[in-house]
């Protein structure tokens, strides 16, 4: 996924009159969020549950 | 500034015994902390509601009761972050277009009202609790009481400054990010991030479900437990100072987060550590290989869970949102389900190995805030030497103990050029009891809980 393509999923927010700076914080901010996940692409999560799962913080 | 010519300094401990002893009354006690927030409100904006009337009838009341019938906090005069609903007060969360006007408490705020506390007013905060420098463009920034050219820190800044200013005796907040650890750093207060669950956040608006906790602001860590007593529903045991009980007391100091921060507050913190281990802990650095790995997970799960907590009203109230705000919100909203579940197992991941650390360690050290408070409207702030953006400088140090669901207290270790700066100490889940007991034997040796802001 590319922040082009996320935006184009959601026109009518792009759209909601965030003017020329602000549709490009959005870029950014999206791009940056992207490039965080994919950082996290490095750890091993085979077998790993999300944190909010009922086993909790470990005894 | 000496403590306890004015009421208004006093901590609860010593404010609860010249209550009993009737030295001294609540309505005088609330009337000081009122005449300082009358006096302070324009420079400090701590407040955004104050109830003057509603506190002073609260003070009559309980200076009728006997003293005998006097509840753990009876008469105590309390500052509440607007993202907290009071009842008969509205709950603006620091926001343009958003308002609710509560009919009941939260139940944090009512177990506090249960055990006697006043409450003043609602305190100052970052729109919708989103920040970490106590700045809001719609309600007016919210200054540091120790220079009132520089931050407070947020979020829950009005608590803060209000506490540390004598505009109440002590703050409820709210912890996401650090959004009680840093204003209690740089506001030079004792600050309690609980165990997740321990405090119950209904009544609350939400941030990030994940990482959403409340807590005390306090003058000191007796201060600090005693409300965390009232707030949890639990007695905090073994608060009492026993120096002898850190034989053997295993303390970590984490590197990482050292090296984020200013030499002056690096100095600080290893100081703290070296008079833990003149109580006989044994200090040794500790590592946590998965915290380069904290910043990703954090601002992907609260960037989504913030979204979607704003989504009922987002469309409807989406132009009235400052720009840094909305457009966090705007990416929330489009982050995919995948890469917010990646993140939470990626999370899990550095809550175990966190977990291997803590059997290891009874508890970690690490800075609060990477400096003291940096002037009002600065975009970055200079560390070691190198120029940072502000946001995530004044995340750097809290963010990645937030996302080991430990609790954590926040405690004034050290000052420089007259502006105080906090240590976090962090332990496994429920152990506030002995977080607050190595917390107060730094601040016995800083003795910041004796000082108070120039104000």
């Amino acid at each position: 996924l590319s922040e082009d393509h996320i935006l184009r999923a959601d026109q009518e927010s792009r759209a909601a009159a965030l003017g020329p700076d602000g549709e490009t914080q959005l870029r950014e901010a999206i791009a940056a969020l992207l490039a965080l996940a994919e950082s996290l692409d490095v750890l091993e999560l085979d077998g790993v549950a999300p944190a909010f799962t009922p086993s909790g913080w470990p005894p | 500034v000496s403590v306890a010519q004015d009421p208004a300094e006093l901590t609860i401990a010593d404010a609860r015994r010249e209550l009993l002893a009737r030295r001294l009354s609540a309505v005088e006690l609330v009337e000081a902390v009122l005449a300082r927030a009358e006096r302070l409100g324009p420079a400090l904006n701590a407040y955004l509601h104050l109830d003057a009337e509603g506190a002073l009838k609260l003070a009559r009341d309980a200076d009728q009761q006997g003293s005998d019938e006097w509840a753990p906090l009876a008469g105590i005069p309390i500052c509440i972050k607007d993202i907290v609903d009071v009842a008969g007060m509205p709950t603006t969360a620091g926001a343009a277009g958003w308002k609710r006007l509560p009919g009941r408490d939260a139940a944090s705020v009512a177990r506090l009202r249960t055990a006697g506390a006043i409450m003043v007013g609602k305190g100052h905060t970052n729109e919708f609790a989103y920040g970490i420098d106590g700045q809001n463009p719609h309600w007016g920034n919210c200054s540091n009481p120790y220079d009132g050219t520089r931050m407070s820190g947020g979020s829950s800044s009005g608590p803060a400054v209000a506490t540390a200013a004598g505009m109440a005796l002590a703050g409820l907040g709210t912890d996401t990010t650090g959004s009680i650890r840093a204003p209690a750093s740089l506001c030079g207060l004792v600050g309690i991030r609980p165990t997740p669950g321990l405090v119950s956040l209904e009544g609350i608006v939400p941030l990030a479900w994940s990482y959403d906790t409340a807590g005390p602001l306090a003058r000191c860590t007796e201060d600090a437990g005693l409300l965390l007593a009232v707030l949890s529903g639990a007695p905090i045991e073994g608060l009492a100072m026993d120096h002898g009980a850190f034989t053997g007391l295993r303390v970590g100091v984490l590197d990482q987060l050292i090296d984020q921060a200013e030499s002056y507050v690096a100095d600080g913190v290893l100081e703290a550590g070296r008079h833990l281990e003149a109580f006989g802990a044994r200090l040794q650095p500790a590592r946590l290989e998965l915290l380069e790995h904290a910043a990703a997970v954090h601002h992907i799960v609260q960037h989504a869970e913030a979204a979607a907590v704003h989504e009922q009203w987002f469309e409807s109230q989406r132009d009235r949102y400052s720009a840094p705000v909305r457009v966090r919100l705007e990416a929330g909203r489009l982050l995919t389900a995948a890469a917010y579940l990646k993140a939470q197992r990626a999370r899990r991941l550095l809550i175990e190995e966190a977990a291997r650390l803590l059997a290891n360690f009874d508890v970690l050290l690490a800075p609060t805030t990477p400096t003291t408070a940096p002037p009002h409207h600065v975009e970055t702030v200079h560390i070691r030497g190198s120029e940072h953006e502000l946001r995530p400088a004044l995340l750097s140090c809290v963010l990645g103990p937030t996302e080991l669901a430990c609790p954590i207290v926040s405690v004034p270790v050290g000052s420089h050029e007259g502006l105080p700066f906090g240590m976090q100490v962090i332990g496994p889940p429920g152990s506030e009891a002995l977080l607050l007991r190595i917390a107060g034997a730094c601040e016995e040796r800083c003795q910041w809980k004796d000082r108070r802001p120039p104000v």
